[in-house]
């Protein structure tokens, strides 16, 4: 790496040119045996057959040269330059080089002298930045390569099996950052906060896409599309009381998110993903589910939107709809997004003398949750706890009910995943309040303590979403799961230095 | 100043523009071989082929109960009435014997088999299209292609069975949909050809094997011209073309004796029993552990399946069999310590499996070898074939040469029509019991599934009836 400073005048320069090399190996030999000899020696040798030896010697690399030129005026514009040209061994020799550029500049608007003139405003600063990464991760290390694997073995006999397809297209996957925001402290930065727009477009995404399983293998790796995620970020720092012994402080944030996809591969448009379909146009976060009708009350039998009539299963309601209780006819579309409205979290502090209490909220307004928690609680089948909405059931003809009856024979038609399962995903989470105590330093100093001090502070006591003991936080997807749920604690402590 | 600025840029981008085109960034890995050298040489093409057929044999969607093959054949028995869940313990196969695994899409049941088969397929079709260009014998490539035209008839026989309606020689052509003939390397999704396509091509596909196969062969894991005979015997039987099916049948068993009273008695682990034509050589170091098949099939592996709810017969069934058969020993109707087998700490129930038995007990071993095909099905075959002809006398000499080595006090049938099928399709459920064919002969003979008066358990089984020729026989 070399480095260059320069100062002349106002004006300041700072460049630097650098070459990196990335090696990594991963050399690991595994073996297990079985049929122990003489008790309590784990060794292998003390067992007598080998039911298991492999060994792999793993090598990725990566060569980067990169650069940056730095520039600034007087501290008060800020310009800056960068280039970088990767190379991975992931990809095959013609596409493996990707060239990333990015460029940010900053304006220090306190520093003009016409602001000097407006004293409530203590800090005002415009930023804004452009900037390309490249990513060569999530995939395997010989990511272009068709091969055959070895260990495909046949008794005493040699084999071998085609395990990947390659692909010598492959090249980076490319992140392209633009934001732009604007910083400021107002009124001796009793107000002062950030607004932020960005707008991040990942472009040549990288993804194991499905191949039809008729094709033998199930997947090859491609540059499959472009996507963006855009939104407003708002950070707003604010002190409505500062007086010598008291003072009270709120941090907010709220974040506003755009997910779209906007290029799908041409051979592949559209690609089914767990809840959801990949579409150009659509968000990665989009439900895509068979549209759930209720029970039908003379049956009990779970009813979804028809694809097409057909008299064994389907009929026709009073209004029209075409219902069937068949899933391979049921109908699916797409029904909302995990994505909220809005999320975000505050938090109060209030201080008075070396007492202090603050509390941390967290919140999501919008947005729908995949509850498959409790679509396993609500199985019909046997074998399971079952959640006490079950009760709700379908019984007897003529029960109007949005559960249906329980049948062991029919669960995958009655159990099946729909828009059934989807719920309002709002909640509120009082995350933190913690109680704090400074212990003076007159009296720390008595028993050689430095910054002591006693608090008491309590997690996730509450927390409120439609479904009562429903975990909303578990991914950004939007889907739930058996795990554990975020703990309540009550935490008492001392801290202190020597 | 400027200048020195300008210089290092320079430098700097010519750098970037001719980054090092040398050989450092050609990585290779060590477990894996380049794809195009897998049909170099015949060396190198046997090896792919041998692959095809440990593929048969390993986990996919990565789990124990889709064990390869085996584990399908276990499940299609389940699915028919004849292979019972012992207790309510169960937490294997109850969907399967409930039928509604394969007709989920919460399920992987109805993905498995075709993923399976297709990977079959897949590797195939790539020996298929490039073993011609390989360096070596023309000997060696012929029996390479024929195996691997072999396995792929078979494949789509499999997947046709499971995946379409079932064939029927009265509907000719069968316009329903089967599966798609995928038969070069693609990528690219195929429509679903019919069911008649796909006899069709399983037919020419098996009658080139046997064209360029031999009997000759290092190792019973492969498919050779007698396999390729049974393949196609299989096939005829279930296209009702009961003229080949008695042909091919016929000449597939040539040189496969049926097994003694001692070797019947042996486990049903080892391939080199004599009445073996084709199946798996399990080595320690290629072992599924519980998703074996027979971790899931044997008295007497320690599993919790097979401690808790071990498999038993069919009770309807058992009762039938007479006791000087040595089949009627395969199942303890009141099991004790001293007259059966099982894991330490296991269940005994009625009508107890003990067919398949791994050597030593308790069994920590997971080696049992796998039959995919045995000389008593080609007998079975050529009787209900010929009796379908109405052969009858033939039909009833074929079947005497199998059973009477099961049981010496058998004898000769004298029954005609119906009556004499009615007996070839129960030595047939006894004789092919945990072998994966119950489920097959109901969709290809069209009869309902009747589980009642069984010792099938309700709260597991739940499904008692299913009739002939319902949707739900399509997976």
């Amino acid at each position: 790496m070399l480095n260059y400073n320069k100062t002349f005048g106002s004006h300041s320069i700072e460049a630097l040119i650098g070459h990196e090399n990335y090696n990594a190996t991963d050399n690991n030999l595994t073996g297990s045996r079985s049929q122990q000899i003489l008790d309590g020696n784990y060794e292998l040798v003390n067992f007598t057959t080998t039911t298991n030896l492999n060994s792999v010697y793993n090598i990725r690399r990566v060569e980067g040269f990169f650069s940056r030129l730095n520039y600034d005026y007087n501290e008060k514009y800020f310009l800056s330059f960068s280039a970088r040209r990767d190379g991975s061994s992931k990809f095959y020799k013609d596409t493996r080089w990707g060239t990333f550029y990015s460029v940010s500049g900053a304006w220090r608007i306190d520093q003009e002298s016409f602001m000097k003139t407006i004293p409530s405003v203590n800090m005002l600063k415009l930023r804004g930045s452009y900037g390309q990464t490249g990513n060569d991760g999530g995939i395997s290390n010989y990511a272009w390569q068709p091969l055959y694997a070895l260990g495909w073995n046949n008794a005493t006999e040699a084999g071998i099996l085609q395990s990947s397809l390659g692909n010598t297209q492959l090249e980076w996957e490319s992140s392209n950052a633009f934001d732009v925001a604007l910083e400021f402290g107002l009124l001796k930065n009793r107000i002062s906060g950030t607004v932020e727009y960005f707008n991040r477009q990942s472009s040549n995404l990288i993804f194991d896409v499905p191949l039809p399983l008729s094709s033998g293998i199930t997947t090859v790796t491609k540059n499959i599309g472009t996507m963006y995620n855009k939104g407003i970020e708002i950070e707003l720092s604010l002190e409505p009381v500062r007086t010598k012994d008291f003072t009270w402080r709120i941090d907010l944030n709220a974040t506003k998110l755009k997910n779209r996809i906007t290029k799908m591969p041409a051979e592949s448009p559209e690609i089914i993903d767990g809840t959801k379909k990949l579409k150009e146009g659509s968000s990665i976060y989009d439900y895509w589910l068979r549209e759930y009708m209720g029970v039908n009350p003379a049956t009990g039998e779970a009813q979804y939107r028809a694809v097409t009539y057909n008299p064994a299963n389907s009929r026709i309601t009073e209004t029209g709809d075409t219902l069937t209780s068949l899933i391979s006819n049921a109908r699916y579309h797409y029904n909302g997004t995990a994505i909220p409205n809005l999320t975000g979290g505050f938090t109060n502090t209030l201080k008075y003398k070396g007492l202090s209490l603050s509390a941390l909220m967290i919140y999501q307004i919008g947005g729908k949750i995949y509850d498959g928690a409790y679509a396993s609680l609500m199985g019909a089948g046997y074998h399971n706890a079952k959640h006490v909405d079950i009760l709700k059931r379908w019984q007897n003809p003529g029960d109007i009910t949005d559960v249906p009856r329980m049948d062991a024979g029919r669960t995958a038609d009655f159990d099946a995943a729909s828009d059934r399962w989807l719920i309002d995903g709002s909640y509120f989470n009082i995350r933190t309040v913690t109680l704090a105590y400074v212990i003076p330093k007159s009296i720390a100093q008595k028993i050689n303590l430095e910054n002591a001090q006693v608090y008491v502070s309590g997690e996730n006591f509450f927390i409120k979403s439609k479904r009562s003991g429903m975990n909303v936080q578990q991914n950004f997807a939007g889907t739930t799961g058996n795990v554990y749920s975020a703990a309540k604690s009550l935490v008492m402590g001392i801290s202190f230095s020597l | 100043m400027k200048n020195k600025i300008i210089i290092l840029f320079v430098a700097l981008f010519s750098m970037i523009g001719t980054s090092c085109e040398n050989t450092y960034l050609d990585t290779a890995p060590t477990a894996s071989v380049d794809a195009a050298s897998a049909y170099a040489t015949t060396k190198n093409a046997a090896a792919a082929v041998n692959g095809i057929y440990r593929a048969l044999i390993v986990r996919y969607l990565s789990s124990q109960g889709h064990s390869g093959h085996p584990a399908l054949m276990i499940i299609l028995d389940h699915m028919g009435e004849d292979l019972i869940i012992g207790t309510t313990a169960a937490s294997w196969h109850v969907g399967e014997t409930r039928w509604t695994a394969h007709r989920s899409d919460l399920n992987t049941m109805a993905r498995f088999p075709y993923e399976m088969y297709y990977r079959i397929i897949g590797n195939a079709n790539i020996a298929i299209a490039n073993i011609d260009n390989a360096v070596g014998l023309q000997s060696e490539r012929e029996q390479l292609k024929g195996e691997a035209l072999a396995l792929r008839g078979w494949a789509y026989f499999n997947l046709v069975q499971l995946y379409g309606k079932r064939y029927d020689a009265t509907a000719k052509p069968n316009a329903q949909l089967g599966v798609p003939l995928v038969l070069t390397p693609t990528t690219e999704g195929l429509p679903r050809n019919t069911v008649e396509e796909v006899y069709a091509q399983i037919n020419k596909d098996l009658t080139e094997a046997a064209s360029l196969l031999k009997s000759t062969r290092t190792f019973k894991s492969h498919i050779n011209l007698e396999v390729t005979k049974g393949i196609l015997a299989r096939v005829a039987l279930t296209q009702q073309n009961w003229a080949d099916a008695a042909k091919y049948a016929e000449e597939a068993r040539k040189g496969y004796a049926p097994m003694s009273e001692t070797q019947y008695q042996d486990g049903f682990q080892d391939i080199s029993n004599p009445e073996w034509m084709w199946g798996f050589d399990h080595l320690e170091d290629q072992s599924e552990f519980f998703g074996g098949y027979h971790s899931y099939i044997s008295c007497n592996f320690n599993s919790t399946v097979i401690r808790t709810y071990p498999k038993v017969i069919n009770s309807v069934l058992y009762n039938q069999i007479p006791t000087t058969d040595v089949r009627s020993k395969m199942w303890v109707k009141a099991p004790t310590a001293a007259n059966s087998v099982v894991p330490p700490g296991g269940v005994r129930v009625p009508y107890l499996n003990q067919k398949f038995r791994l050597p030593g007990t308790p069994s920590t071993s997971t080696m049992g070898d796998v039959p995919y095909m045995r000389a008593a099905e080609m007998y079975l075959i050529e009787a209900e074939a010929k009796a379908k002809l109405g052969q009858d006398a033939n039909a009833a000499k074929v079947l005497f040469d199998l059973i009477s080595k099961r049981d010496p006090a058998y004898k000769l049938s004298t029954s005609t029509g119906t009556k004499l099928l009615d007996e070839i399709y129960f030595h047939r459920r006894v004789e092919l019991w945990g072998e994966g064919f119950r489920f097959l002969d109901l969709k290809r003979l069209n009869q309902p599934l009747n589980r009642n008066g069984t010792n099938a358990i309700a709260s597991v089984t739940v499904l008692f009836d299913v009739p002939a020729g319902d949707n739900a026989v399509k997976f």
